[in-house]
């Protein structure tokens, strides 16, 4: 049986913000992730060598059962992590202590070094009690880290978010680029393809000088085909509708259509079937890359590999009609007029 | 220099947070430092954020705590100068 590292939960769809960066699906206030769902996965989970559980959302903190699925899975022995605004962080972190010894970290969202360019993307306030939440985590001996988005408005910053991670005694600093939303092009947000290269090189310099760890999410741009957990088959990820999906940060982007990138309901199969439909969907996946590659087939952008798979799970299909936006040009037409034909002939 | 009738205020890059055991944590935004607040700290803390003069700060930590007033007023005046020395704290 394969052995998967990462089990990755988005435990709910609600949110305290509303990030200007952030897919209107992933924190449309509609569910939370359901309690049998969260029985089921732990009843499973074992078996298939997860030893750690990773939770996102939304605000994952927001779960209506939040301590009571941390009790569930440290009772279990799993370890647990999660990312999250740090927004309410001061009226939660009480009940949080007594896990501690099984919490590998946490990952505040940190988007700018100062209060005006993080606030710009997060809202008014939202510098101030991530803050507060490193203050917290500071006199407690909370181990935690930051994610950051590179966006337009940021990416001068970037050494600056490193110096400040470092002087806070964050365990480490992780960019991110921006996987575009209609929201985010609006804003103006968006960063060119060579642009996301040049935040790369900064990023990639700053690994050897900074004090801070300093490491980039997949999605650089490489020539490795297969650069990530997920496509390695050792992240397994379930949605808070209970859908196991191929990648979290898939998740919420597209029309209602895109949904090439879920695996199936763990409320209508077991765990086991979710599993091999997984592996089934990650080889397939692999095959039709492989064979596009080696056809010559690929743009320069597909070395982008989150822009690869937005453009395999037709979730960027709607950037067709954003004719200014530098991605614009390397949407795949090709395939959504194939797939429009094929809709088309089953009406 | 310090008078008891001087206004003091947080200062505007203070992030100052308070946890559950009656202690406080003052992180500082420009130096990214951070200070940990006592009981009585954070009862100074509290009532300078109210807008309270140091004399005023004084008499409430007498009340709160049933001490001396000499003492009271050291440990108002020594924090205070303590805090304005690290730029928690600003002459309003
Ligand atoms: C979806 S959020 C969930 C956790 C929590 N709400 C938070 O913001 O930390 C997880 C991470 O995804 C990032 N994110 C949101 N929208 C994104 C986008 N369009 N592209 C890249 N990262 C994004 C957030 O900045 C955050 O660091
Ligand atoms: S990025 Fe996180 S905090 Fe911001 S709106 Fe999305 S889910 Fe909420
Ligand atoms: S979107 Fe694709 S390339 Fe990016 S992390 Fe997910 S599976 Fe990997």
């Amino acid at each position: 049986m394969i052995h998967v590292t990462r089990l990755s939960i988005e435990l709910t769809n609600h949110c305290n913000l509303r990030c200007r960066h952030c897919a209107d699906e992933r924190h449309g206030c509609e569910g939370d992730l359901k309690m049998e769902t969260m029985e089921k996965v732990l009843c499973n989970a074992g078996a298939y060598g997860f030893e750690h559980l990773s939770f996102t959302g939304g605000e994952p903190t927001m779960h209506p059962s939040f301590f009571r699925i941390l009790d569930m899975i440290t009772g279990a022995g799993y370890k647990f992590s999660f990312v999250s605004n740090g927004f309410n962080f001061t009226e939660i972190y009480e009940r949080l202590l007594p896990y501690r010894d099984k919490l590998g970290g946490i990952t505040f969202s940190l988007d700018g070094a100062d209060e005006e360019t993080h606030d710009r993307l997060r809202g008014k306030g939202s510098y101030r009690r991530v803050m507060q939440a490193i203050s917290v985590c500071l006199v407690k001996d909370i181990p935690f880290n930051f994610n950051s988005v590179i966006v337009s408005f940021n990416r001068e910053g970037l050494a600056d978010m490193a110096e400040l991670a470092a002087k806070l005694g964050s365990c480490g600093l992780r960019f991110g680029h921006l996987t575009p939303t209609p929201s985010s092009i609006k804003n103006d947000l968006v960063l060119s393809p060579a642009e996301r290269r040049e935040a790369e090189a900064v990023i990639l310099r700053m690994r050897e000088t900074s004090p801070v760890t300093v490491f980039m999410a997949p999605g650089n741009y490489t020539s490795f085909l297969f650069p990530c957990a997920p496509l390695e088959m050792q992240e397994f990820n379930i949605d808070w509708r209970g859908n196991v999906t191929m990648c979290c940060l898939l998740s919420g982007h597209g029309d209602a259509s895109a949904k090439g990138d879920v695996i199936g309901s763990l409320n209508d199969i077991t765990f086991s079937e979710a599993f091999e439909m997984l592996a089934e969907a990650n080889m397939k996946f692999r095959r039709e890359k492989e064979a596009m590659y080696s056809r010559d087939r690929f743009k320069d952008s597909d070395h982008f590999p989150c822009w690869y798979c937005l453009n395999y799970f037709g979730k960027v299909d709607w950037l067709r009609d954003f004719h200014e936006d530098p991605w614009h040009d390397t949407v795949w037409t090709d395939q959504i007029k194939r797939r429009e034909n094929t809709n088309a002939g089953t009406q | 220099m310090l008078e008891p009738n001087n206004m003091v205020k947080p200062h505007c890059d203070v992030v100052s947070t308070e946890l559950e055991n009656k202690e406080a944590v003052l992180l500082h935004l420009g130096t990214k430092k951070y200070y940990s607040l006592n009981e009585t700290g954070l009862c100074i803390w509290r009532m300078l954020a109210n807008g309270n003069t140091p004399g005023r700060i004084s008499e409430g930590l007498r009340d709160e705590f049933d001490i001396p007033a000499v003492k009271a007023n050291e440990s108002v005046i020594n924090l205070l100068k303590e805090l304005l020395h690290e730029k928690l704290i600003e002459i309003a």
